[in-house]
């Protein structure tokens, strides 16, 4: 073999084991390659998994929450009727008592009779308040909007806090006109509830010798009359403040002898809310509380300050 | 060190001497690849040496000069062979700024076991590009030679300096543009 035979045919060797050994890396890579592959489209799979898996613990437990907040609801309903039937019994009877013309009770015993009633009454009113609450949770408190004049509304709910805060010995002030007229668009007997509610917290959270203060109503946005009631009551922190209209939360001093089951505030305003208005406040801790009530304006009205 | 290096020097060495003194180095090297490369593969770089060595002593030229020489081919294929490295730089400071940054980075996802010189860089306001090599090859002369490869394809008018730090480890490269 010619000399140069031989070198072509040890680069031609030398090709062959090249192209063997790229085969091999090329193999190799390509298995990496596949491997790869089946590890990511596992991961895809297993991923999947999860997520479907997740979706469906979130939704059993968005069910599991749905339920028992209905189930909360209905033993709120029932409690309610429940407790309201042996106590109408209580008050109806401690009525016959006290209007009997047989007089037929002592002095002292017709006093017991009246604490009996008064006690029953206001019993009554929180059963009254924790009914409410579970209808507007379970979607079912009706409300009968319709254009009404606020005038009477606000002059009955004084009439009921006035001797209240003077048992308590607050000054009651008033800065608008309780009998100008005004038409706002709402339900009478809640709109009453919601602006007697605000009222006797005023009542309830003031200091000794204190003032409450209706201030003159003012129309917002063209589309609320704004009724403000102003106390110098304790006031709020302003760490409570986010607290005020969640459901059974009292705000300030827990041993407080205030009586009260933190329904009222997060019932009216969920009562203004379910009627298209709304409830807010101010507050300064030791100086008092503004709180006021955004009624919607009966249609046609867009201007006015009055009350 | 990548195939690509092995294969184009033995290319070259057929295409600038002659397919019988590439046999020849080969033959006498005893080397563990058995100078069968493939451009995919990785082969101890100490065959360059050998290689290089071997060509030195027939050819009668010094390895420095063979290893430059050898740059600049290698760059000449690489232009070839990664035009997407090319795409959007149009002069030579460009490029060698790039080789860091992205070069390197693209290397490095393609060969994940490639093992790269560094390269530390300072532009000065001048026109001056500082480039210091690194490597425990001491592949500086390749280096160098790629560096001249890289100044022709963009026909720059810009000198190259080298200056020995540390042997052929660590070498600084003065890249002065003339214009």
């Amino acid at each position: 073999m010619s000399k140069e035979l031989e070198v072509l045919q040890r680069r031609f060797d030398r090709e062959r084991r090249a192209r063997k050994e790229a085969e091999s890396l090329l193999e190799k890579k390509s298995r990496d390659l596949f491997e790869s592959n089946q590890t990511l489209s596992n991961l895809a799979l297993s991923l999947e998994d999860s997520v479907n898996e997740r979706t469906s613990e979130l939704e059993r437990a968005v069910e599991r929450a749905l339920q028992a907040s209905k189930a909360k609801s209905e033993f709120l309903s029932n409690m309610s009727h429940e407790l309201r039937t042996p106590l109408n019994a209580i008050l109806g009877f401690s009525d016959i008592l006290l209007t009997d013309p047989v007089e037929i009770l002592s002095e002292e015993q017709k006093d017991s009779v009246q604490e009996i009633y008064s006690a029953g009454n206001h019993l009554l009113s929180l059963i009254n308040e924790v009914l409410d609450l579970a209808k507007i949770e379970a979607g079912k408190l009706e409300v009968d909007c319709k254009d009404i004049d606020i005038a009477p509304i606000v002059m009955e709910s004084i009439a009921l806090i006035k001797p209240l805060a003077q048992k308590e010995g607050i000054e009651f002030e008033l800065e608008c006109d309780p009998e100008a007229s005004f038409l706002v668009y709402s339900d009478a007997k809640r709109l009453k509830q919601v602006i007697l509610n605000i009222m006797s917290n005023a009542i309830k959270y003031n200091k000794k010798e204190g003032y409450i203060r209706l201030l003159k109503g003012e129309v917002v946005s063209d589309k609320f009359l704004r009724f403000i009631v102003e106390d110098s009551g304790v006031g709020i922190s302003e760490t409570d403040m986010s607290g005020v209209f969640e459901t059974f939360q009292r705000v300030g001093d827990k041993t407080s002898i205030v009586e009260g089951t933190g329904i009222g505030l997060p019932l009216s305003k969920k009562i203004m809310e379910q009627m298209g208005g709304d409830i807010d406040f101010s507050s300064e801790k030791g100086k008092g509380s503004k709180f006021w009530i955004d009624i919607p304006l009966a249609k046609g009205i867009k201007q006015g300050d009055l009350i | 060190m990548k195939g690509i290096v092995f294969s184009e020097l033995i290319e070259m060495v057929e295409d600038v001497f002659s397919p019988e003194i590439a046999d020849q180095i080969i033959s006498e090297s005893d080397l563990p690849s058995g100078g069968a490369y493939t451009a995919v593969g990785t082969y101890d770089h100490a065959e360059v040496v050998t290689l290089v060595g071997k060509l030195s002593d027939l050819t009668g030229m010094s390895t420095e000069d063979l290893l430059k020489a050898f740059g600049k081919h290698l760059f000449s294929r690489f232009v070839v062979g990664y035009p997407l490295f090319f795409q959007d730089v149009d002069n030579s400071f460009s490029f060698l700024k790039t080789l860091d940054s992205h070069i390197h980075v693209e290397v490095k996802k393609l060969y994940p076991d490639a093992d790269l010189p560094k390269f530390d860089y300072s532009l000065s306001d001048d026109g001056v590009l500082i480039m210091e090599y690194k490597s425990q090859r001491a592949f500086s002369d390749l280096a160098y030679g790629l560096l001249e490869g890289c100044v022709e394809h963009f026909k720059d008018p810009i000198s190259i300096t080298p200056e020995e730090i540390d042997g052929k480890q660590h070498v600084k490269f003065t890249l002065k543009s003339n214009t």
